[in-house]
């Protein structure tokens, strides 16, 4: 098995430990079909890096966990309308150096900060063994990751309890039970069931209000402010449309005295017209219920075979449905035909006979 | 009023069905229209009432045309 240019056929356990990071890496790949494209390349990149970095993966995998937890870590921080604005309020801004790092950054790399602090020791190669790692074994492109950005390294911890909930212990990767494993064990992420990022654009905003208790207020009460300030800046994300300016309905008298000239004679002729059939359902409504409740008795008084009963049953049940049938239809013409062809009438003339007119 | 048409039609559509069936089983098994209507008829004077609605009828036709004429 060829690997990024180097022979693993005999060492098995590299082997394995390539076959399941690479599972993790695939799986995590879907997992993170709701970022942007640019935002997953990154958070896989730093992932691969992790990887890259760690002298045992199977420790890493370990330690790590499922793809699933660490979806769920980088989903909790994630805001796809909150990254789209910080992208453009850096595009905006970019002469001014102003580095925002992105949430999900902040947050791989606090899980990269905890697993070094876990395994120093361990990435030394013992003195009996040889390493096949060499320091230049794996290169990335630069454009392929965003490094694991300074000031969050220089301040791991201060970015560390905003992004990771206070109550969290120092043992969360190594022992995963914890909300993260709840939420994942309470709720089942198929991939299919991913919104694509397009329709969450148009979704209101309601992730963050199932903010578990534990998260830190900054993150429950940022979310409110900035859909407010997206409001402003692009109402189309929300699928809201800005408030309208008040109006106020205004007659036209001439177009209104000259609708209900028209429009009343025209509604009766519809009416009569209308009641013809109306009547006529009726009437084969109340005739077919009718027999169809006298053969119904009549299949019960006096007939001496079975088979005759049968045919009289079976008559009486499709007399009553065509019965059942006309009194639908004379309920429909009353409720649905009469009824909307006032209403049509009515709601034209609003149209024709209104108009609005800014307060 | 679109859930009404489709409860409506369901039911209608499940009682021909089951009406038909019912039908056809009793021709299958020896069912005859002569003997029902003998049956129905001594119960229900069927002739009489048919004769008696056929002359009402003509008469009704009778006198609308004599009162055209007169007229």
């Amino acid at each position: 098995m060829e690997e990024k240019g180097y022979n693993t056929f005999d060492c098995p356990q590299l082997e394995v430990n390539i076959i399941n990071k690479q599972k993790f890496m695939t799986e995590l790949a879907k997992l993170l079909a709701f970022m942007y494209e640019e935002d997953r390349q990154t958070a896989l990149a730093m992932y691969e890096r992790m990887f890259n970095d760690a002298a045992d993966e199977s420790a890493l995998l370990q330690l790590l966990g499922s793809p699933t937890r660490q979806a769920v870590v980088i989903a909790r921080v994630y805001n796809t309308k909150e990254r789209k604005l910080q992208v453009e309020s850096q595009s905006r801004r970019d002469d001014e150096e102003s580095e925002d790092t992105p949430r999900f950054v902040l947050a791989i790399d606090s899980i990269y900060q905890k697993i070094q602090v876990k395994e120093p020791e361990e990435r030394q190669v013992a003195d009996g063994q040889f390493s096949l790692f060499g320091e230049d074994q794996f290169p990335i492109k630069p454009e392929e990751y965003r490094p694991f950005p300074g000031k969050a390294a220089a301040e791991p911890a201060e970015e560390a309890e905003v992004l990771t909930p206070p109550s969290e212990p120092e043992e969360e990767l190594a022992e995963p039970k914890d909300e993260v494993d709840d939420f994942i064990q309470s709720m089942t992420i198929l991939n299919s069931e991913l919104p694509d990022p397009e329709e969450r654009r148009s979704e209101p905003e309601t992730g963050e209000s199932e903010a578990p208790a534990g998260e830190p207020e900054r993150l429950a009460a940022e979310p409110v402010k900035e859909t407010e300030a997206e409001t402003e800046a692009d109402p189309f994300i929300l699928g809201e449309p800005k408030a309208q300016p008040a109006t106020v309905r205004k007659a036209r008298p001439l177009a209104l005295i000259l609708f209900v000239i028209l429009a009343v004679p025209v509604t009766i002729v519809g009416l009569v017209l209308l009641l013809i059939p109306t009547l006529a359902s009726l009437g084969l409504a109340a005739g077919a219920i009718s027999a169809g409740a006298l053969a119904l008795v009549g299949a019960f008084s006096g007939l001496p075979v079975f088979a005759d009963i049968l045919i009289v049953l079976g008559a009486a049940l499709v007399i009553l449905a065509l019965g059942l049938l006309f009194l639908w239809l004379f309920i429909w013409f009353i409720g649905g035909a009469m009824a909307g062809l006032v209403r049509g009438i009515v709601n034209l003339g609003g149209q024709w006979c209104y108009k609005e007119v800014s307060a | 009023m679109k859930k009404g048409w489709s409860i409506v039609i369901t039911i209608v559509l499940i009682a021909i069905l089951l009406g038909t069936v019912s039908i056809v089983v009793g021709h299958l098994t020896g069912g005859s229209l002569d003997r029902i209507y003998s049956v129905l008829d001594a119960r229900y004077h069927l002739t009489e009432l048919q004769q008696a609605y056929t002359q009402y009828a003509s008469d009704l036709v009778d006198t609308v045309v004599s009162a055209w004429n007169a007229a």
